[in-house]
C-alpha cells in the first residue's frame, strides 16, 4: 500500500475494494464492518430467515472478494451494489429469476405471494413492527424489494432500478403500489394477515 | 400525503430502528475470515497461483485430489445416499469437528442435488487456508476431513474431523 493512502477507516468503499482488488484482501474486512450489516438486514427483510439472510450475507462478500473489479462507483453507491448482489443470491435461493415478467401496470395481477410462502417466523418482539415485517414478506418480490430498497435502505430510485434491471418509472410503481397493499394489509389491525391476505 | 401514508411512514422508520440492532451471526464473520487468509496465502509470494476461490471453478490441488481419490474410492464402496437436505443431514450424523465449510456460494450448495461425502485425508497445512490452527507439532501429519462432492466432483464444503 502507498504511503500516502488512508488508513482503512478512512478511506472510501472505492478505495478498498480497490485495495482488493489489487491484492490486499484484508481491505475487505472494512468493508464488511462498514456494510456487513445492512446486507444482512436486505436479507432478512426480502427472505424472512434469519439463516438465508446470514448465508447470503457471506455469499455477497466472498463475491465481493472475488470480483472486486466488478463494482463502477460512477454507478451508484456501494450500499446499493451490495443490496443488488444481494437480491440476486435471495432470488437465487428462491429459485426467481434475476428479472421480474410482472406487467408495470397490471392492476389485474395478484400483488400478493402465497401465504404459504411468506415468511412467517417471528423475527421481532415488538407486535405491530411484526405484522409490519410480516405483511412485506407477503408482498410480491417485485413489490418487496422496491419498498426494502427505496424505503428501507435509503437506495435512489435510480440506484433501485439498476439493482432491479428495470426502469425508473417502474420502481416508483412498484413502490407506490406495494405502499397502497401495506396499508389495506395493516388495516386489518387485530386480525391475522393470512386471513387478510385470503381475502383479498 | 394522506394519513394512512403517514402512518405507514412512522411505522416503517420504526421497522428500520428496530432492525438496526440485527446484525449477522459471527458465524458469517469467521467465513469471511477465513475467505481473505485464504486469498491472503494464495496471493503472498512463493505460493503457488490458484486460490481457493480466487477462481470459482479452480480448487487447490489437495482438495482436488482428495476429492477424486475419495470419489473412485466411495463410488466402489457404497451407492449414493438419498436425496435430503445436504448439509443438515451429514453434519447431523458425522463425528465431532468443524462445521461444513462452504467453498462454492451457500446458494449454488443449496440448489444441488445428489451430492456425496466423502471421508479423506489432507495435509495439515490446509486448515491454515480456512484460518484454523496448525500446530508445528502435527504439521507434518495429514488430517482427516470429510468433503461434500457434488455429482461432477466439485467440492462444495469441507469439514474437518479433529
Amino acid at each position: 500500500m502507498p504511503q500516502h493512502a488512508p488508513a482503512a477507516e478512512d478511506a472510501s468503499d472505492a478505495e478498498l475494494l480497490e485495495r482488493v482488488r489489487g491484492g490486499t484482501p484484508a481491505a475487505l474486512r472494512p468493508l464488511y464492518e462498514r456494510h456487513g450489516g445492512m446486507v444482512y438486514r436486505f436479507a432478512l427483510l426480502w427472505s424472512g430467515s434469519p439463516a438465508i439472510a446470514a448465508d447470503v450475507t457471506q455469499d455477497v462478500f466472498v463475491h465481493l472478494l472475488i470480483h472486486a473489479a466488478d463494482f463502477d462507483p460512477l454507478r451508484g453507491r456501494m450500499r446499493a451494489y451490495l443490496c443488488g448482489i444481494a437480491r440476486n443470491f435471495v432470488r437465487r435461493i428462491h429459485a426467481l429469476p434475476a428479472h421480474d415478467p410482472l406487467p408495470d401496470d397490471d392492476e389485474e395481477a395478484t400483488p400478493l405471494a402465497p401465504a404459504a410462502q411468506a415468511p412467517l417466523e417471528r423475527l421481532l418482539r415488538d407486535r405491530e413492527l411484526e405484522e409490519l415485517r410480516r405483511a412485506i414478506g407477503l408482498l410480491l418480490p417485485p413489490y418487496r424489494e422496491a419498498l426494502i430498497l427505496v424505503d428501507l435502505h435509503e437506495c435512489s430510485y435510480a440506484e433501485a432500478a439498476a439493482q432491479c434491471g428495470c426502469a425508473m418509472g417502474t420502481i416508483r410503481s412498484r413502490l407506490s403500489r406495494a405502499r397502497a397493499l401495506l396499508v389495506g394489509l395493516l388495516a386489518d389491525d387485530r386480525e391475522d394477515l393470512p386471513a387478510a391476505v385470503a381475502r383479498r | 400525503m394522506s394519513m394512512d401514508d403517514d402512518a405507514l411512514d412512522r411505522r416503517l422508520a420504526a421497522l428500520k430502528r428496530e432492525l438496526a440492532t440485527h446484525n449477522p451471526p459471527p458465524a458469517v464473520d469467521r467465513t469471511i475470515a477465513a475467505a481473505i487468509a485464504g486469498r491472503e496465502r494464495a496471493a503472498s509470494p512463493g505460493a503457488r497461483r490458484f486460490s481457493w476461490i480466487g477462481r470459482e471453478r479452480t480448487l487447490a490441488w489437495p482438495l482436488a485430489l482428495a476429492a477424486a481419490l475419495g470419489v473412485i474410492a466411495w463410488t466402489l464402496r457404497a451407492p449414493p445416499p438419498p436425496d435430503e437436505s445436504l448439509l443438515g443431514q451429514t453434519a447431523a450424523a458425522a463425528p465431532a469437528g468443524t462445521d461444513f465449510i462452504p467453498i462454492v456460494p451457500v446458494a449454488d450448495i443449496a440448489l444441488t442435488r445428489g451430492a456425496y461425502v466423502v471421508s479423506t485425508q489432507m495435509p495439515r497445512t490446509v486448515l491454515a487456508d480456512f484460518g484454523l490452527p496448525v500446530s508445528p507439532v502435527r504439521a507434518a501429519e495429514p488430517v482427516a476431513s470429510e468433503l461434500l462432492v457434488r455429482a461432477d466432483g466439485t467440492v462444495l464444503a469441507v469439514r474437518f474431523l479433529e
